[in-house]
């Protein structure tokens, strides 16, 4: 292994030395993502008044700098270059490093996306400190510690992790975990330009291709009407009801071999994992590797035409009966209601 | 005429395969050899009612086995049904040749890749739903299954179907209710029941399946288990043939009817149906039994018993043995069909087996073919239904 | 000739492991041991690499003794070579230190060209290990890549990315680590005859955390910066099951509604 990359054995400082909570700002296409907000109104939560600030990589990202000072950053380091465009782990890693070399941040909150988690695995083991990722949950100990809940197992334990002494340290959080708050309009926030700490060459990654995703995968969606075998593959009632609740169409791992909805919509095990408000289950019979992505919903109605089916043992309200009767009748009421 | 002198006399022109050959030979004790290419064995395959003038050639696939051309493409569209083995006549056991050349494949890794997820299913759950070992008692939720002990009348064996599937475990419930009107006192293996492997035999794995054979008869013989009673027909005649256990094995439908027969069981509930009853491929032309389920059918008051046209040895196979439960296969295409299209004919909207493939697939088919009356029950239903 | 590395990790099946209520620490005792599913797709990934370049593929796992009869189902797939790292001053590691250990053990077998990793583990799921190797050993890295390629003129490895709203493809100098999709390719099954020949051997080898040189500041307890201070289990909500009665499809609907309007579901 490269001699030079044996770092420092103990921490790179101590917590007496660091200041303040960080946010990573993450971006896609020319917006903020929704975790950093998040994380910026946790962040301000958790800290109790204390200033927070914010570290953003990009190009020509100074519009994103202002709307996290509205959202409630004191302060936000800001690298410019147009070799940040697009993420690449080389550069936005060596960034982060630049930042925490001169500011010593105690703690960095990362949103756990994607690209989130590929710099904050690296940065991790660059700063020789620790990373507790994916967390759920983030509370202040009686010893006036940070304490991140972890989920693990299938999501069915977790564990309380701390760093107690090697900072900064790193904390993961899962998208949606946290609500963003709304802007607070402050206007005395300050925005730091920070020179760029790399050069070109040390760029290894090489975007080849890229292509944006024009479809919205379901996770995200609030209400959702989720297709299942007993559909039989007759979408239409399912897309009409969703229309008139303002929500989305859904399906399982059944909808998706019959070619009935697409990967982006597919709910479960091997699909997306979803929290709506309401779900709504239509000829769905509810084995595991479904309801796994489902049974996060506030409400859950079930529809299906077998009494034993074992959804109903998951659902809010059970319906046993024919859905081709249920789900248009259901579609007439609410239409009614609205306009009425 | 230009002539190729042929320099090397020894060369040969056509390589023969000797080994697939003498296994061919080993498999079927010298029968493969009596065939004489008469082709009723490819007339009489239900593809060829499917699909006239099938790419499935069971004539074809020995002749090329015969001289020893290695062709293997299309063994897989055998459901190793057994109606080509009840016509031939030489008697050449031409299921076992085919899951032979099945097994050629997967020697040489040619075999399909679809089947590598059921593998790992059966390897790493014990069952090929990728369904948590530990739900195999799930459906239960009262807890109304206790696990075996020798002062229990017999061991259920469950299976795959009857532990996760959602329609056949309302067959399992059927049982159930049926065994406590009965009074029977049995248990089972719960979390410790796992795919007897029928799966992969059928699939032509043979080695994976003497694999999975070991550890259940080690399961077995640690709980000295005096009778086992299986429910699907596949784990019977895999159990019954291929297994060498000392415990003795029987099919639910041999207790049920000693259940009718002792008095233990009391029939006093008019079912007024008519019905028709489908040998299903792996108790009927496999195991000869026939008589059985139709004298148990035969107790239950009220029901009227009619046969289908292809009846006995000669039933229309589901389409799901083989492995062929575990492909794709084109709605249009399914061997079930052409029951339902059948019991249209003679006017019975009520399909009786038992066999958890056939009640799925004749289920599948009569959505698709939009028969919305028609109905499949299994045995073990019907007679819960007729039991006080 | 290319020389891929795959590690892979044992772990328990999550639907049974519980937390022991007095000791609130893991009760896995009684759980089923399995490979990561999600590091099926990695032995795959890396044999077909291997089918149509040809490379020697060498299967790594860190853990107990009893690991290795998993190691010899990745070699029964493919594998050539199967290597257990097991010691147990390795035992009591965050992702810091396990990484550390892994890559040192990677450092130790040495001349690999590409490591592969799977997106995270069904126990920890941190998903970071693949990243933390690449940096300790100052490789280039890709993560959640669905599709590997080589392009063996300039050294370099082509990945596809698959992101939650966007589709890359990538280029990174070899030696690179790339961390796989779970379920990006589904696994070929095992070779029974080898799979015979490597039952009767001693075919994986064993490495101690001396083995392969490890800082002991590095590892186990002592080179973990987080800790873990309390366990809970966690259930999912408590669903109401209230079934919905009527004698008509409209009834049955009015009913809904009446639920839906009084949860204040469908507000706006």
């Amino acid at each position: 292994m490269p001699k030079n990359k044996l770092h420092r054995l103990k921490a790179k400082y101590t917590p007496a030395e660091a200041k303040g909570m960080f946010v990573y700002l993450e971006h896609s296409e020319g917006k903020l993502a929704d975790v950093s907000l998040e994380l910026i109104s946790k962040a301000k939560e958790i800290t109790n008044g204390e200033s927070i600030y914010g570290m953003l990589f990009g190009h020509k990202v100074n519009n994103l700098a202002e709307e996290s000072i509205r959202s409630g950053l004191d302060e936000v380091y800001v690298i410019d270059d147009k070799h940040l465009l697009n993420y690449t782990p080389e550069a936005f890693t060596r960034c982060a490093e630049a930042i925490v070399e001169k500011y010593k941040p105690d703690t960095i909150l990362i949103g756990a996306t994607q690209n989130g988690c590929d710099m904050a695995g690296r940065l991790a083991v660059r700063l020789q400190t620790g990373l507790t990722a994916h967390i759920t949950g983030l509370e202040v100990d009686e010893d006036g510690e940070l304490v991140g809940w972890v989920p693990g197992f299938g999501g069915g334990i977790a564990a309380a992790c701390k760093c107690p002494r090697h900072r900064p340290q790193l904390i993961s959080v899962r998208p949606g975990v946290f609500l963003a708050g709304k802007e607070v309009k402050q206007s005395d926030g300050k925005i730091h330009n920070e020179p760029v700490p790399f050069s070109a060459t040390d760029i290894k990654t090489e975007i080849v291709e890229r292509k944006v995703l024009a479809i919205d995968n379901i996770s995200k969606a609030d209400r959702i009407v989720v297709v299942g075998r007993g559909t039989d593959g007759d979408l239409g009632i399912a897309e009409e009801l969703a229309e008139i609740i303002g929500g989305k169409v859904g399906g399982t791992r059944v909808a998706l071999d019959e070619g009935w909805i697409g990967r982006e919509q597919m709910i479960g095990q091997t699909g997306y994992s979803t929290k709506p408000n309401l779900a709504v289950l239509c000829g769905i019979s509810g084995a595991t590797q479904f309801t796994i992505g489902i049974d996060k919903a506030d409400l859950i109605l079930a529809i299906n035409n077998d009494e034993e089916a074992p959804i109903f043992e998951q659902a809010d309200l059970c319906v046993v009966d024919d859905l081709f009767d249920i789900v248009p009748a259901l579609t007439k009421i609410v239409k009614n209601q609205i306009s009425g | 005429m230009a002539t190729e002198t042929v320099k090397d006399t020894k060369k040969q022109v056509i390589e023969l395969n000797d080994e697939l050959w003498n296994e061919l030979i080993e498999a079927s004790d010298g029968a493969v050899a009596m065939c004489y290419q008469c082709g009723t064995c490819s007339a009489i395959c239900p593809w060829e009612f499917i699909k006239l003038d099938s790419s499935y050639n069971i004539r074809k696939i020995i002749r090329n086995a015969q001289c020893d051309i290695y062709d293997n493409q299309e063994v897989w569209q055998c459901t190793t049904c057994g109606q080509c083995e009840v016509s031939c006549p030489h008697g050449v056991p031409i299921v076992k040749i085919i899951q032979t050349l099945k097994n050629y494949a997967f020697k040489n890794r040619e075999a399909p890749e679809e089947f590598n997820s059921v593998f790992w299913a059966l390897f790493w759950d014990g069952n090929p739903y990728k369904l948590p070992p530990s739900n195999r008692g799930a459906w239960t939720k009262n807890g109304a299954l206790s696990e075996y002990n020798d002062k229990n009348e017999f061991l259920v064996y469950f299976g795959n179907e009857y532990s996760f599937e959602q329609r056949s475990i309302k067959t399992a419930r059927a049982l159930l209710s049926l065994f406590k009107k009965a009074g029977v006192s049995f248990g089972a293996l719960g979390e410790k029941e796992a795919c007897l492997g029928s799966v992969a035999k059928e699939i032509g794995h043979a080695a994976y399946f003497d694999e999975i054979k070991d550890e259940r008869t080690k399961t077995f013989e640690e709980l000295s288990v005096e009778t086992i009673v299986t429910i699907s027909p596949h784990d019977y005649d895999i159990i019954k043939n291929d297994y060498e256990i000392s415990a003795k094995v029987k099919h639910v439908l041999e207790v049920i009817k000693d259940l009718i027969d002792s008095g233990r069981l009391k029939l006093s509930r008019e079912v007024n149906r008519t019905v028709a009853y489908h040998d299903p491929c792996y108790l009927g032309r496999r195991n000869d039994i026939y008589d059985l389920p139709r004298d148990i059918l035969k107790a239950v008051p009220g029901i009227n018993l009619v046969e289908f046209p292809n009846t006995r040895d000669n039933a229309l196979c589901c389409g799901g043995g083989g492995g062929r439960m575990w492909l794709e296969t084109p709605p249009e295409e399914r061997f079930s069909n052409q029951r339902l299209k059948e019991a249209a004919d003679i006017e019975v909207n009520s399909i009786i087996t038992s066999c958890p493939y056939c009640v799925i697939n004749f289920e599948d088919s009569a959505k698709y073919l939009k028969m919305k009356d028609c109905q499949v029950l299994e045995v073990i239903e019907l007679v819960n239904m007729a039991a006080e | 000739m290319l020389n891929i590395l795959v590690t892979v990790k044992v772990v328990p099946k999550p639907e049974e492991v519980k937390i022991d209520q007095e000791t609130k620490t893991l009760d896995r005792g009684s759980a089923r041991s399995e490979i990561n599913p999600a590091d099926m797709a990695v032995i795959e990934t890396a044999l077909k690499l291997k089918d149509k370049y040809g490379a020697n593929v060498t299967v790594l796992s860190m853990g107990p003794p009893f690991a290795d009869i998993f190691l010899k189902i990745a070699m029964a797939m493919g594998c050539d070579k199967g290597v257990l790292l097991t010691d147990r001053v390795l035992a009591g590691a965050d992702t810091l230190a396990t990484s550390y250990a892994l890559a040192k053990a990677i450092d130790a077998i040495g001349d690999q060209d590409l490591v592969i990793c799977g997106e995270e583990s069904s126990d920890g799921a941190t998903g970071q290990v693949p990243q933390g190797i690449a940096e300790w050993l100052d490789f280039s890295h890709v993560t959640y890549a669905t599709a590997l390629d080589l392009d063996e003129k300039n050294n370099k490895l082509e990945a596809v990315r698959s992101l939650s709203n966007v589709t890359e493809k990538v280029r990174v100098p070899l030696p690179a680590v790339a961390a796989i999709i779970t379920g990006a390719h589904e696994p070929r099954f095992m070779d029974f005859e080898r799979r015979q020949e490597l039952e009767n051997g001693n075919s994986v080898k064993m490495l101690s955390a001396a083995d392969i040189k490890v800082d002991s500041k590095r590892i186990g307890n002592a080179g973990s910066p987080t800790i873990v201070t309390g366990l809970k289990q966690l259930k999912t909500p408590e669903r109401k099951n209230i079934r919905i009665e009527g004698k008509t499809a409209a009834e049955k609907a009015e009913r809904i509604w009446e639920y839906l309007e009084k949860e204040g579901i469908l507000k706006n």
